[in-house]
C-alpha cells in the first residue's frame, strides 16, 4: 500500500505545474550540461480490468484449481531507474526494474537489473562493452525475427522496456563515401550456464552472435547470425528503405537450422518436429497529410503451428478439463510454456496500426487503434487506445482490448474476452 | 498620349528588372546560412509549444551538424524524452527512443515533439542546400526572396524569405505548401552576438494558421564552430550521442 501512496504523490506533482506567462523566455544552457552521474527514470501506475471466458482452453489451463470467476481486477506499480556515470572514455549504465503487482488471485513483485554494463568508447569507430545488455536487432515493429540475443518482444506493447542478457561485445563502425555510406560490425559474445543468461537456453554453451549493418544508398541492411549452442544456429537478415517522404518499407528474414518443436494430438501424444525453419516479415509505414501513420506488417512464422495443430493442443486442455485430469492438464501446462502458449505461437499473423496525432487541434493527443489477425483461424485482437502526453513529463494512457475468434482458435481460446487498461507514467 | 504611357510602363519594367537582376538571390541565401550558423558545428536550442491559456511545453535540444548533410539532435529535456535522438544523412532521416532501443526510420513530415514543429524543422540543413531562390527583390532595409524546393522531400515547397539588407540574416519566412497554402509563419529576432563572428538572431518564432492561437519558440544558444568524425553520424553511434557533449 505504502508504494502505491509513494507512486500516487509522483504522479500528483506535476499536475500542479504554474502556468507561465507567454513572454517569459529564457534560456541557460549551461544549466544542461553534461553531469558525470546522471539518473532518470519513471513511476507508473496501471489498472486493469480482464473480463474472462471461463469456458476457453487458457482460462482452464490456468485456472483450473481456481474458484470460477468471471473477471480479474489488477493494480500493478513500476519504478524503472537509469543511471548513468560518465567520463570521457567510459561509461557505466545501470537499468534497474521493479514491478509490484496485486489482483483477486494474490500479490507478486520482482525486481532486476535490465542492463548493468561498462563500455569503453574512446572514438566514435570502437566500443567495447561488458556486462549485462539489452540489444533490439532488426526493423520491424511488432515482431523480431533478428533477436538472437534479446527476449522476445510483446506484439501488443512493442516498446516496452526488456530485460538483456550478460555479454561481451563490441561494436565497430566505418563511414564511405559513395553509395556504400556506412558499415558497422557488432559481435557479440554470450555465455550461458547454470548462473549466468540460463533463460536463454540450454547451459554450458559459448553462444557467439554478429550483425553487420550496411547503409548502401538511402537503404538500411542488416545481416545477422548466431552460432549453434544454447539455442539452434540461425542467420537472418533485414531492411528498411524510405521509398518517398511518407512511406516507409521494412522486412526481416530469418533461417534456423534443426529448429525442434513439441507436437501434441488431441489426445496428448507428444512427439517431436525438428525442420529447418525459414521465417519472413515484410512492412510498411505510411504516413497521410492529417498526420496519420499507418503501420502494416505481414509476419509468416517459420516456427509456428498450424491452425490444425494449435486446435488439437486446444482440444486436449478441454478434454483434460472436462475428465478432471490433473497431470493431462499439467502436461498441457509444461507444453504451453515450451512453445503453444508462447506469444504468437501460429504460423501467420497480419499487425495493423492506425494512429493519428493531435487530431481536432487537440496537441498532444494521440489515438490509435490496433489488431493483430492470426490469418490461419480468422481469430484477432482489437485494441483501440488513447494517449496524452500534454503535462510535462507524464503520459495517460486507456487502452481497451477485445479478442474475438471461433472456439478452438487462438484469440478465441484466449483466458480473457475482453481487456481494459489505465496507465499513467511519470518521468523524472 | 498612349505612346508616351507605354515608354514610362516600358522604362519601369526595365528599371524593375534591372532591379531583380543585380541581386544575386542565391548568393544572399548562402550568406544568409553562413551568417546563421557555420556549416558544421554544436549548439543548444529550446523549443517551448505554447497553447493558447498560456500553458506551455518545453523541449532542450544538443545539436550537432557536419557539411551540408549531416545532422545529429539530441534531447536534453524533459526527462520524459531524455535520451532520444534524430539523425538526417541528406534526406534519410531516423530516430532513436531508448526504451525502444533501436532507430526507426522518420518522415520529416513527422512531429517529434508535438505542435507547431515538424521533423524538418528541427533537423533543418542549410536553406540554400533545400532551396533555390526563384526571384529576388531589393528594398530600402531588406530583401525578399522567394524560394522554390528543390526536389519533393523537403518540406514546404516555397519560402518567401524577408532577409535584413545589412545583417543578412532572416527577418520573417512564410512557409507555403505546393498548394499555395501558407503553412507556417517564422520570425526571427533579438539578434545576439554569440562570439567567434556569430551574430544572428536568438529567437525564432513560430505561428501556423492550421494551430489558431498556439505559438511555439525556439531559441539558440551556445553555437559554436566543430567538426565531427563522419562515424558519429550513423544509426550505430545514436544511442551514443552523449559521448558528443
Amino acid at each position: 500500500m505504502k508504494f502505491f501512496i509513494f507512486l500516487g504523490s509522483f504522479l500528483i506533482i506535476p499536475l500542479s505545474q504554474p502556468l507561465y506567462a507567454a513572454d517569459d523566455f529564457s534560456f541557460d544552457a549551461s544549466v544542461f550540461e553534461k553531469q558525470v552521474l546522471e539518473v532518470n527514470g519513471y513511476v507508473e501506475g496501471r489498472l486493469e480490468h480482464l473480463s474472462l471466458d471461463e469456458s476457453a482452453a487458457l482460462y482452464q489451463l490456468n485456472f483450473h484449481d481456481q474458484p470460477a470467476r468471471s473477471r480479474l481486477d489488477r493494480q500493478t506499480g513500476t519504478v524503472e531507474l537509469t543511471g548513468r556515470v560518465q567520463q570521457p572514455d567510459y561509461l557505466l549504465q545501470f537499468t534497474a526494474h521493479a514491478e509490484g503487482q496485486h489482483d483477486q488471485l494474490g500479490s507478486g513483485d520482482e525486481a532486476d537489473f535490465y542492463e548493468a554494463f561498462l563500455a569503453y568508447r574512446t572514438a566514435p569507430e570502437l566500443t567495447l562493452e561488458a556486462g549485462k545488455r539489452s540489444f533490439k536487432w532488426g526493423k520491424a515493429y511488432a515482431w523480431n525475427l533478428l533477436g538472437f540475443v534479446e527476449r522476445p518482444k510483446d506484439p501488443n506493447d512493442p516498446e516496452l522496456s526488456r530485460e538483456g542478457y550478460t555479454v561481451l561485445s563490441a561494436d565497430f563502425i566505418h563511414s564511405l563515401d559513395g553509395p556504400l555510406q556506412t558499415v558497422a560490425f557488432t559481435p557479440v559474445y554470450l555465455p550461458v550456464t547454470e548462473d549466468i543468461n540460463s533463460e536463454y537456453g540450454q547451459p554450458e554453451h559459448n553462444n557467439v552472435a554478429a550483425k553487420l549493418y550496411l547503409l548502401y544508398r538511402d537503404i538500411d541492411i542488416d545481416l545477422a547470425y548466431l552460432s549453434n549452442g544454447s539455442r539452434a544456429d540461425r542467420i537472418g537478415m533485414d531492411f528498411a528503405a524510405n521509398l518517398s517522404v511518407n512511406f516507409e518499407l521494412h522486412g526481416e528474414w530469418s533461417y534456423i537450422n534443426g529448429y525442434t518443436n513439441p507436437l501434441t494430438d488431441a489426445s496428448g501424444n507428444v512427439t517431436s518436429q525438428q525442420a529447418d525453419v525459414h521465417s519472413y516479415l515484410l512492412g510498411l509505414r505510411y504516413l497521410t497529410a492529417n498526420d496519420t501513420t499507418t503501420i502494416i506488417e505481414y509476419y509468416r512464422n517459420g516456427m509456428g503451428y498450424s491452425a490444425a495443430q494449435m486446435s488439437d493442443y486446444y482440444q486436449l486442455i478441454h478434454h483434460a478439463s472436462e475428465t478432471n485430469n490433473d497431470s493431462l492438464l499439467q502436461q498441457a501446462k509444461s507444453l504451453g510454456q515450451q512453445a503453444y502458449t508462447k506469444r504468437n505461437p501460429g504460423r501467420q499473423y497480419l499487425y495493423v496500426r492506425i494512429s493519428n496525432k493531435e487530431p481536432f487541434d487537440i496537441l498532444y493527443f494521440t489515438p490509435a487503434i490496433t489488431s493483430i489477425v492470426n490469418l490461419d483461424d480468422d481469430s484477432y485482437s482489437l485494441s483501440p487506445e488513447l494517449l496524452y502526453t500534454g503535462v510535462t513529463n507524464m503520459e495517460l494512457r486507456f487502452k481497451a482490448t477485445v479478442l474475438t475468434g471461433k472456439r478452438l482458435t487462438e484469440f478465441g481460446e484466449k483466458q480473457s474476452d475482453s481487456r481494459l487498461e489505465m496507465r499513467l507514467r511519470y518521468h523524472f | 498620349m498612349t505612346i508616351r504611357k507605354n515608354i514610362v510602363i516600358l522604362f519601369i519594367t526595365l528599371g524593375f528588372s534591372h532591379s531583380a537582376q543585380a541581386v544575386d538571390g542565391n548568393a544572399i541565401l548562402k550568406k544568409v546560412d553562413r551568417n546563421l550558423q557555420p556549416e558544421s558545428y554544436e549548439m543548444y536550442r529550446k523549443l517551448i509549444n505554447i497553447e493558447p491559456d498560456g500553458s506551455r511545453k518545453e523541449f532542450v535540444l544538443y545539436t550537432v551538424k557536419q557539411g551540408t548533410d549531416k545532422m545529429l539532435v539530441l534531447f536534453l529535456s524533459p526527462a520524459s524524452e531524455k535520451g532520444r535522438s534524430s539523425l538526417r544523412l541528406d534526406e534519410n532521416m531516423w530516430l532513436y527512443i531508448p526504451d525502444v532501443g533501436k532507430p526507426i526510420r522518420i518522415t520529416s513530415l513527422q512531429s517529434v515533439v508535438g505542435g507547431v514543429f515538424n521533423n524538418s524543422d528541427i533537423l533543418r540543413l542549410d536553406y540554400s542546400v533545400e532551396y533555390d531562390v526563384e526571384k529576388s527583390e531589393e528594398h530600402d532595409k531588406t530583401y525578399t526572396l522567394h524560394l522554390k524546393a528543390k526536389n519533393k522531400a523537403v518540406s514546404y515547397d516555397r519560402l518567401k524569405m524577408w532577409v535584413d539588407k545589412k545583417a543578412l540574416v532572416p527577418l520573417t519566412i512564410e512557409a507555403y505548401a505546393a498548394s499555395g497554402m501558407l503553412i507556417k509563419t517564422l520570425t526571427y529576432d533579438k539578434v545576439t552576438d554569440f562570439k567567434n563572428r556569430i551574430i544572428r538572431p536568438a529567437r525564432l518564432v513560430t505561428t501556423s494558421p492550421l494551430y489558431k492561437d498556439y505559438k511555439s519558440v525556439m531559441l539558440f544558444s551556445n553555437i559554436k564552430k566543430r567538426s565531427f568524425p563522419a562515424e558519429v553520424f550513423t544509426l550505430n553511434y545514436l544511442p551514443r550521442a552523449e559521448n558528443l557533449r
